[in-house]
């Protein structure tokens, strides 16, 4: 059966406030595109008609045209339902599909592919979701394997003031050739020992556990979990709380029997975390499957069985800015991988005079967008409508739409976001200027956020 | 090697070597060798080893190529890691494999692209639960494999500096206690060990009853090839490998209507009678058995007489053993050479019996009285198994008739087989004077740090370097150490004073000093063997205290609330019951509703672990 596909945008984008302080996270542009896309691309490439985006009600309220019209405008084909989580300002991952289930949005009976808005990947999900329903598995997990380093959030310095921010790590535990899911929790949720059951390593008794992977915060979930979360209000993170359970689940003896497809799933006392075991439902043709396909083995009836996909296509989750900044720059590499049709490096309505311009391999142009003559822009991205000076030099830039930069300009690591202006000859390094920011002819700024925030954000 | 074995092992050696062997034996005899540990000082003060030399316990039976692996360490000592020390050789086993049923249980992690070991624990047979791994080893490197999945093989490859790292390291005492070194000074000391596993070739490593029958049934199965029954023949051509791995020497004579149902070794000379059913046996050379003997999963040394209806299962018969017609010996019996049991007995589950009375090793005490088991007439001492601190992991124990299919490990093998030497578990516990000495200096030294530490507030720190260094100026054992750390926690209330409290007073003085020493605690007391040690403790200082004895249950709660005590390890302490004075027995009741209450506890604990919970 076709997953119904959620892509979480609820979030506020909290590790990277000084851009999402002005956007919202998912219309954050990413080689000129609504990093939005993506994820739609994505999952529309996964042969998947139509995807669930949840958004804060703020969102839905100021951004609703702008989300809605992401397909049409950039060549999707996918049909977007657009739905918003109330109440907290910051609803855990959780907590919106719980929201979802009660809306109807979501029916109980379809696996569920979940993902976040900030996932960049040039992974192909077919493979993930075939994976998936061949092993007869309540959960698969996209994990990306550490890549050509230059492109990693990690060599990107973040521009404004210097942050003693350590990208955080997760420990995976993989076990056999299927890359069964054993352990997932983030380096931080431990002090100075890692507690693992025995059971765990009785079952799997060798066990790789890795750190280099980047969990891209893609799951795919069987039917029965929907309700597992539906009914375990206390859970309110996904990836913190929901599947480290469905995990433990793995070696955990199910209670009950598990019921045969007519028979609905028991119902569970009220206030009981009863394990993911109980809401598992036996596929319908459980004896076939297992005849021909999933190798379950006789320790597996009845329990969740995890899984991790990785992948080695270039993968960024988008939700710091070093990491932004690390996408735009290598984004046309991902472009080139992507099936069919692929977004146009230089649009062909941008202005570009031919011959007097220097222009790297990795920039994007947008729709619109003018450059003058002597203009040097090397892994850089220009958005819509943005209009570039005499003898501008642009080097791992971003511009997002209706940007200025006035003549003799050099910019180097900067993001100018939508209607900023620099004048002349102004030379900014390592630089955020805000929406609709001025910076003055002839100045130097290395290490500073321009916004209207900026005091504020230079404390933080 | 102990002394009384040499000139034995010297015969053995050039016997088993042929003729034309270009292989030379050195014996070297070190005396007073009590561990691997020792044995390797001696080789250092002796500087014999110059090379990378390969380290095998003398209870391994292998086919490995040993060459590549011996090549592959040294290059890798040469090339990618200068400060590789060792190389441990495992063979994978998953759990519940019959070489790891009953064994120590070897738990290790290590780095997934080079096998540079982070991590390595033992854990007990029938281990549960939890375990806990430095967070750090997972984030020196990006991948961390985790195995549990490996069977020890007694076969390391060593450096040449090994013996002398052993010399520096004086509290080295098993290979394990070098390892766990090794891995923990890493930073500061920049060596390392590996691990590598065998593939598919065979190496095993006999620790315990078990094993041993297991091994026998692997050779004669012809697993470990070219190491099979007719190739130890002095004459190749005089034992016959049949169908069913069958091995009949040329001159042994079986009986008609005798089923040899499979993997049956009989040596030269041995006779079986009519009707005898044989199953995975071994029956030494000049063995005689009689009429409708039954062996199964049995060992027989040389020259055993087995009369008629006999029936030997899963046990091990030593030379020259005599059992009177219908005797029954049940799974995990070990009879030593020259028992002999008369009238139609029956041995229950692991009985251990010697032909000469243990000597007592002190030289005096009562010679003990022969075992009723053995019938009248007949000739057999129960065997005592040494306590041997060090290793609590030995599923001995437990005492063999805990154990379901009574196994027994290698003291109790040990006293049958002549090859008794630098066994790494062995820790002799007869204590010479100048020990006893040591612990009492120890002891009284760490009372007097700890009664300062409590008046003048030292910082815990502090006093846990005193006391380690106290460590290092007597030799005490990391057991003993604990032990005596807890009785001198346990004194300082009462120090300097002559009287002795009544039980509310001294819990009222214990408590601060509990709390204040609790870092002690934490430091010392990690593992399951040195919880144990501080049960043992606190049980011989109630003994002859009545005011700790009082309070003892409340002790053990703070201690278990701290997480110092498990609830498994008070139980299984609570548990011993064999050889237990009156005292300890009082002692025990004394915590009784303690101990019930845990029992609860644990028991829900285990079924919110393997089944649902409802938090």
């Amino acid at each position: 059966m076709e997953p119904k596909a959620v892509i979480l945008a609820a979030g506020k984008g909290s590790r990277m406030v000084d851009l999402t302080c002005q956007l919202p996270k998912c219309l954050l542009p990413v080689g000129g595109l609504p990093l939005l896309w993506y994820p739609l691309r994505l999952v529309q490439d996964a042969g998947i008609q139509s995807a669930l985006v949840v958004v804060s009600e703020a969102v839905l309220r100021d951004h609703k045209n702008d989300i809605a019209q992401i397909p049409a405008k950039h060549g999707l084909l996918i049909n977007v339902e657009l739905c918003a989580v109330p109440g907290r300002e910051d609803p855990g991952t959780a907590d919106s599909l719980r929201h979802l289930r009660s809306a109807d949005h979501l029916r109980a009976t379809q696996p569920l592919l979940v993902l976040s808005c900030d996932l960049v990947t040039g992974c192909a999900l077919r493979e993930l979701l075939s994976a998936h329903l061949l092993r007869g598995a309540a959960l698969t997990a996209l994990f990306a394997a550490p890549g050509d380093p230059t492109v990693s959030p990690a060599a990107v310095t973040a521009p404004g003031p210097k942050s003693r921010h350590k990208p955080e790590r997760d420990l995976v535990g993989l076990a056999g050739p299927e890359q069964r899911l054993c352990l997932l929790a983030s380096e931080a949720d431990f002090e100075e020992e890692v507690e693992l059951r025995l059971a765990v390593l009785r079952r799997h008794p060798k066990l790789l556990v890795r750190r280099d992977l980047l969990d891209a915060h893609l799951y795919l979930l069987a039917p029965g979990l929907l309700d597992f979360v539906d009914k375990s209000p206390q859970l309110s993170s996904l990836k913190g709380e929901v599947v480290p359970q469905v995990i433990r689940a793995q070696y955990r003896r199910p209670r009950v029997q598990p019921p045969d497809d007519t028979a609905p799933a028991p119902a569970p006392a009220p206030a009981a975390v009863h394990s993911a075991n109980t809401y598992l439902r036996q596929p319908r043709f459980a004896a076939l499957t297992a005849r021909f396909a999933a190798p379950v083995e006789a320790e597996d009836v009845g329990r969740t069985s995890c899984f991790a996909v990785t992948t080695h296509a270039l993968t960024w989750r988008v939700n710091t800015t070093a990491a932004y900044l690390a996408a735009n720059r290598a984004v046309t590499r991902l472009w080139e991988t992507l099936p069919g049709e692929r977004p146009p490096r230089l649009h062909p309505q941008a202005n570009i005079p031919s011959g007097k311009v220097q222009l790297s391999d990795d920039s994007v142009v947008g729709e619109g967008s003018s450059l003058s003559e002597r203009t040097h822009i090397q892994r850089s991205v220009v958005g819509r409508h943005c209009s570039l000076g005499p003898r501008v030099r642009l080097v791992d830039c971003v511009l997002m739409d209706h940007v200025t930069v006035h003549e003799d300009c050099v910019l180097s690591n900067c993001i100018l976001m939508n209607s900023s202006t620099v004048e002349a000859g102004a030379q900014l390094s390592d630089c955020l200027v805000g929406v609709n920011q001025v910076v003055e002819a002839g100045v130097k700024k290395n290490r500073e956020v321009v916004s209207q925030q900026s005091g504020h954000m230079e404390v933080y | 090697m102990s002394l009384p074995h040499t000139a034995w092992i010297h015969h053995c050696g050039t016997r088993w070597l042929s003729e034309d062997s270009p292989m030379v034996i050195h014996v070297q005899t070190a005396e007073d060798c009590l561990s691997l540990g020792d044995v390797m000082r001696d080789l250092d003060a002796k500087a014999l080893i110059q090379s990378d030399f390969l380290l095998m316990s003398v209870d391994c039976i292998t086919n490995v190529d040993i060459v590549p692996i011996m090549k592959e360490h040294s290059a890798r000592r040469k090339n990618d890691d200068r400060g590789s020390v060792m190389t441990l050789l495992y063979r994978e086993a998953t759990p519940g494999h019959p070489m790891r049923r009953h064994s120590a249980q070897v738990l290790l992690a290590a780095d997934a692209e080079t096998g540079r070991m982070v991590f390595h624990q033992r854990l007990p047979a029938a281990a549960r639960g939890r375990v806990t791994f430095p967070l750090h080893i997972f984030q020196e490197q990006s991948a961390v494999e985790l195995h549990y999945d490996l069977a020890d093989t007694g076969l390391s490859i060593c450096s040449p500096s090994v013996p002398q790292l052993f010399a520096d390291n004086f509290d080295f005492q098993t290979r394990d206690h070098f390892v766990r070194g090794i891995i923990v000074n890493e930073e500061v000391m920049g060596n390392t060990v590996y691990h590598r596993r065998v593939g598919t070739q065979y190496a095993a490593h006999i620790d315990s009853l078990a094993t041993l029958l297991t091994v026998t049934q692997d050779v004669t199965d012809r697993w470990v090839h070219p190491v099979v029954p007719e190739n130890r023949c002095p004459q190749r051509a005089d034992l016959r490998c049949s169908q069913r791995n069958v091995y009949r020497h040329r001159t042994a004579k079986v009986g008609s209507g005798t089923r040899l149902e499979g993997c049956v070794a009989l040596g030269a000379g041995a006779s079986v009678g009519s009707n005898c059913r044989l199953l995975r046996a071994v029956v030494g050379p000049g063995c005689l058995l009689g009429d409708n003997v039954t062996l199964e999963d049995a060992v027989l040394d040389a020259g055993c007489v087995l009369a008629d209806r006999c029936e030997v299962r899963r046990s091990l018969l030593g030379p020259g053993v005599q059992l009177a017609a219908g005797a029954r010996l049940h799974p995990g019996c070990v009879l030593g050479a020259g028992v002999r049991v008369e009238g139609a007995a029956e041995l229950p589950q692991g009985t251990l019996l010697v032909g000469r009375p243990p000597e007592d090793e002190f030289g005096g005490g009562s010679v003990p009285e022969p075992s009723r088991l053995v019938g009248a007439g007949g000739r057999g001492f129960t065997f005592l198994p040494e306590e041997d601190e060090e290793d609590t992991l030995s599923p001995l124990r437990l005492g063999p008739a805990e154990l379901p299919t009574a196994e027994l490990s290698d003291s109790g093998e040990n006293s049958e087989e002549e090859t008794e030497d630098e066994s790494e578990e062995r820790l002799d516990g007869a204590e010479s004077p100048e020990v006893v000495d040591d612990t009492k200096l120890f002891y009284s030294e760490v009372l007097d740090s700890l009664v300062r530490g409590f008046q003048e507030k030292i910082s815990p720190e502090n006093l846990i370097l005193e006391v380690n260094s106290s460590k290092f100026a007597y030799n005490v054992t990391v057991q003993e150490l604990n032990s005596l750390v807890v009785k001198a926690i346990l004194s300082v209330p009462e120090h300097g004073s002559d009287e002795r409290l009544a039980a509310p007073a001294f819990l009222a003085r214990l408590q601060p000093v509990l709390t204040t020493f609790m870092p002690l605690l934490t430091n010392y007391i990690k593992s399951e063997e040195s919880e144990l040690s501080c049960l043992r403790a606190l049980e011989e200082f109630s003994c002859d205290h009545s005011a700790m004895s009082a309070c003892l249950a409340k002790v053990l709660m703070l201690l278990y609330q701290r997480d110092i005590l498990s609830e498994t390890t008070i139980l299984s302490w609570h548990a011993e019951s064999e050889g237990l004075s009156p005292e300890s027995v009082r002692v025990r009741q004394q915590v009784q509703k303690l101990v019930d209450w845990l029992q609860e506890a644990e028991e829900e604990s285990e079924d919110e672990e393997s089944d649902e919970d409802s938090s």
